[in-house]
């Protein structure tokens, strides 16, 4: 006993050589087990089933062929199964998965499973194992699954000459004291049809043609949910069972050197391998026919008024044979080009390889040519394609071994292929999403260009629509800027890396990204009635000569600085916080032709092409004719200087000087009427005349409008009183007094509209204390009922309102000038 | 001092606009106001909070309608008229 034991130490101590550097560096943690299984088997077998052209491969071999070529694993395997585990050496969970596990992954990939199933199995075995239970009873369990189900299993399957179907995961059923029953393959009910052998296309079409007098038959006896459930999934089991039978077969006899290996019959079972799995998958989708078929079917079948579902149920059934014929057919025609293709004459493995590595240098070649010698990658992209690339084809070559070298040297060239591969990729990549880069900012520039110069005179939506499209195009063009911009200090060989992990720049989105803004762009331009097409043609300099007739070359002193200062402008708008549709909807508000007498005219004075009498500087004749721009204009009236009185109280504009002399007509013809209305500052809400701030006086102050050349004063801070108790108790006019409306936004000042947002004290709070306030109004408001009924328009809480009642503006406003002063946030 | 009808057709004299239709001229004048009030307003917006450029737009929306609307604008918003002049100055500068 005690040299079994000793000998079962030493074997969980040292597995075969084979495993030693493998098992030592892995962490057999259940999600390794994938890559506990690329090590398990032998590299050679690994090397003639991969696909040299598909960068991973999902399924493992059923059998690897090559593991008798590696006697110690097969050994190392079947000593390890042989000898019981021991409560010394695996005293707990972590010791089990540390020595026990990779054992039971190797011993189960040297059975054929693939790896979802090795997977479910070890998930299923690990959930019996109770680690909590005292040592020697879950070793014995161990012990008791190694014997009756791991032994089992690994005798079996490797009696399997032929790749077998791979069990689905529900096959696998695990108990601690029974071994583990892989169920057989779903095999057809001996009263239904003969178990199919599938040898030749007569015998195949007999099995879709017993299903169908099976189903002939049962359309005669009564209907019954059960018979016709139990027929369906005999159906869909024959219909899986080859399937899997034949794509399996199909995976592991096809692929091999696709590339590079020109039978024709080949490349059409690969396509037709393709079409199939298509077929399947639709069978699954509840969107497609035979889909939608398999679910009316299980939606009947669930049913258990059968009066109203037998007809849909047969017919169902019906269509499911009819489409399991058809998948039929193609199977069968699949297995035939199979079979021909594996007689088909193929190249030796190194020359596969060998041709692989030419057609690399010639196309890693055809890019170093085209690469720029400044780029940053360009001498380690030489080093790969000149050096890399050539120790490939030197290594791959009949002088060195061919075959056998690569069979010994397999991870090797695996691995430096997979960089070089990788290597090119990226850079042919990169260099195609330059290319795109410098075409889409060229094609973005032209855009910009002639939106900037061929469409002015535009309505107001068409503005709006304008500049939602310079927006795009701006946007665009800082992603075109940024974009697949190489990290600083970044190698060739980490970039290999990172495509290979697939956390490379990915440039494919990046383009899709840019091509999706330029559509939505080119549409939106379409609401201009301008196209991409017209936008090139007209921006380009020929059809420029028009617009130079249109405008006298005299003009070309201002407008060209405009449109270039616009352009620059346009830039800084999307790094800015201003929102473009804002600033052009407030453009189109101010009267922009009488800005453009005025710009004009400034620019006439200061370039000395036009002077006054007076011969004064542009500055000074701009500042007497904007101040007098408004009272210049016949006919109209004069504005309310009392209401912008009440607005700048406010405003919180300290002092306004004017220059009484360059504004007499504004203040001799102020009416009366104007002058004592309230403003309305904003639409609905009307701004109460108080003296809360530091503009008190209802004498109107000395205006003044600030120059370039003056020195703005600073302003002075926040005068603030309390009020008394005089103005608590005054009568408000109607002007004060809101109707609450559905929809009105009241306390969430963050959406910058609400009427809280709007009250005049508002305006004196610091921005960033707003919502502070508003909460503790709120609070206040809650607690106080007396409170919310001099306010009106208020239920129980502050967030309940009365729609249609109305509610006072003042008091509210009052209510909160005194939390604010109360908070610290007004002096 | 005004824009008087006089001052007007000889500066559109002195850029040899004057033979150009009153539409052309309209069309020119709203071009170059355009592009001088919407630099004035990115320079100018830029310096305010959003809730502040929120007001400023609900004071040109609800005074867009009235003739005096400039004059109230700039009254009200100095520094505004004074990014206004700026930019109306800066066109002269390549000219000199």
């Amino acid at each position: 006993m005690e040299r079994l034991l000793s000998s079962t130490r030493n074997e969980i101590n040292s597995p075969p050589e084979a495993f030693n550097q493998s098992l030592n560096q892995i962490q057999p943690k259940e999600e390794n087990t994938a890559q506990l299984i690329d090590l398990a088997y032998p590299r050679y077998d690994k090397i003639v089933e991969a696909p040299l052209d598909t960068p991973h491969k999902k399924i493992v071999p059923m059998i690897p062929k090559g593991i008798t070529e590696i006697p110690e694993l097969l050994t190392g395997l079947k000593k390890f199964i042989d000898s019981p585990v021991t409560e010394s050496k695996i005293p707990n969970k972590e010791a089990f998965m540390q020595n026990v596990f990779p054992w039971i992954i190797n011993a189960l990939g040297y059975a054929g499973y693939n790896i979802d199933d090795v997977n479910a199995f070890l998930k299923k075995t690990t959930d019996l194992i109770d680690f909590n239970k005292p040592p020697e009873i879950f070793i014995a369990d161990i012990n008791r699954i190694l014997n009756n189900t791991w032994k089992q299993v690994v005798a079996e399957k490797s009696q399997v000459t032929l790749p077998a179907p791979v069990p689905s995961n529900e096959s696998l059923n695990v108990a601690v004291n029974e071994r583990v029953v892989i169920k057989p393959q779903p095999t057809f009910s001996t009263d239904v049809v003969q178990e199919p052998t599938f040898k030749n296309s007569l015998e195949k079409e007999t099995v879709v043609d017993t299903f169908q007098n099976k189903f002939n038959a049962l359309i005669e006896q009564p209907f019954h949910n059960d018979s016709y459930s139990q027929f369906y999934v005999e159906i869909h089991a024959a219909l899986r069972d080859r399937y899997d039978s034949v794509t399996i077969n199909a995976q592991n006899n096809l692929k091999r050197h696709s590339k590079f290996y020109t039978s024709s019959t080949e490349k059409e079972a690969l396509l037709f391998l393709s079409t199939l799995k298509s077929q399947y998958v639709s069978l699954q989708s509840k969107n497609s026919s035979l889909g939608i078929v398999r679910a009316g079917i299980m939606n009947s079948l669930s049913r258990t008024d059968t009066s109203i579902n037998e007809e849909a149920v047969k017919t169902f059934i019906q269509d499911y044979i009819d489409g399991t014929k058809n998948l039929f057919i193609n199977i069968d025609r699949l297995e035939e080009m199979i079979t021909i293709a594996q007689g088909e004459e193929k190249p030796r493995t190194s020359e596969a390889y060998r041709a692989q590595f030419e057609s690399m240098r010639a196309e890693g070649t055809k890019v170093l040519t085209t690469l720029p010698s400044s780029h940053p990658l360009y001498n380690d992209f030489k080093i790969v394609v000149e050096k890399g690339i050539g120790d490939l084809i030197e290594g791959a070559s009949v002088e060195q071994g061919g075959d056998r070298a690569i069979g010994e040297r397999s991870s090797y060239f695996i691995s430096l292929r997979n960089r070089v591969q990788a290597a090119i990729g990226y850079v042919k990549a990169e260099q195609e999403f330059e290319n795109f880069k410098n075409r889409q900012l060229q094609h973005v520039q032209n855009l910009e260009l002639f939106l900037a110069t061929n469409t002015e005179n535009l309505p107001l939506e068409k503005i709006i629509i304008k500049e939602t499209a310079l927006s795009n195009l701006a946007t665009i063009k800082n992603c075109l800027t940024t974009a697949g911009a190489l990290p600083s200090g970044v190698s060739m060989s980490l970039l290999s890396e990172l495509t290979l992990n697939e956390s490379a720049i990915d440039f494919a989105t990046q383009k899709d990204a840019v091509k999706d803004m330029l559509k939505a762009t080119t549409e939106i331009l379409k609401e201009l009635q301008i196209s991409d097409e017209n936008s090139s043609k007209e921006s380009e300099p020929s059809k420029r000569v028009e617009n130079t007739q249109v405008y006298p070359p005299q003009l070309g002193t201002i407008l060209r600085p405009l449109t270039e200062r616009s352009l620059q402008l346009q830039t800084k708008i999307s790094e800015s916080s201003v929102s473009r549709a804002r600033l052009h909807y407030i453009s189109s508000l101010i009267k922009p032709a009488r800005t453009g007498e005025l710009s004009l005219l400034a620019v006439a004075f200061g370039s000395g092409q036009y002077k006054t009498a007076q011969n004064e500087t542009g500055a000074s004749v701009l500042h007497n004719l904007m101040g007098m721009s408004a009272a210049s204009i016949p006919n109209q009236p004069i504005f309310d200087r009392t209401a912008i009185e009440e607005f700048l109280k406010f405003t919180n504009i300290p002092t306004v000087e004017a220059k009484v002399s360059d504004l007499p007509p504004v203040i001799s013809e102020i009416t009366p009427e104007q002058s004592s209305a309230p403003e309305e500052v904003v639409p609905g809400v009307f701004l109460p005349a108080t003296k809360y701030s530091s503009v008190s006086s209802q004498v109107a102050p000395e205006l003044k409008i600030y120059g370039a050349a003056d020195n703005v004063p600073l302003d002075p801070g926040i005068s603030f009183n309390t009020p008394s108790q005089s103005e608590q108790g005054a009568v408000y006019s109607e002007k004060d007094l809101h109707k609450l409306a559905v929809g009105d936004l009241f306390w969430d000042i963050n959406e910058g509209k609400t009427l809280a947002g709007n009250l005049p004290v508002m305006k004196l709070i610091n921005p960033y204390l707003k919502p502070y306030l508003v909460n503790i109004v709120r609070g206040k408001l809650n607690s106080d009922k007396s409170l919310r009924e001099k306010i009106g328009g208020f239920h129980d809480m502050s967030d309940e309102f009365n729609f249609g009642a109305t509610l006072n503006l003042k008091i509210l406003n009052e209510t909160f000038l005194e939390a604010a002063v109360n908070a610290g946030y007004l002096q | 001092m005004h824009i008087t009808p006089t001052m007007m057709q000889e500066i559109e004299q002195v850029f040899a606009i004057d033979n150009l239709s009153p539409h052309e001229k309209n069309t020119l004048y709203i071009k170059v106001g355009n592009e001088v009030l919407e630099n004035t307003l990115l320079r100018y917006l830029a310096s305010l909070t959003e809730w502040e450029q929120s007001s400023f737009e609900k004071w040109i929306t609800a005074h867009a309608a009235h003739a005096d609307m400039m004059s109230k604008l700039l009254l009200l918003y100095p520094d505004f008229g004074k990014i206004f002049s700026e930019e109306i100055l800066i066109l002269s500068e390549p000219t000199k």
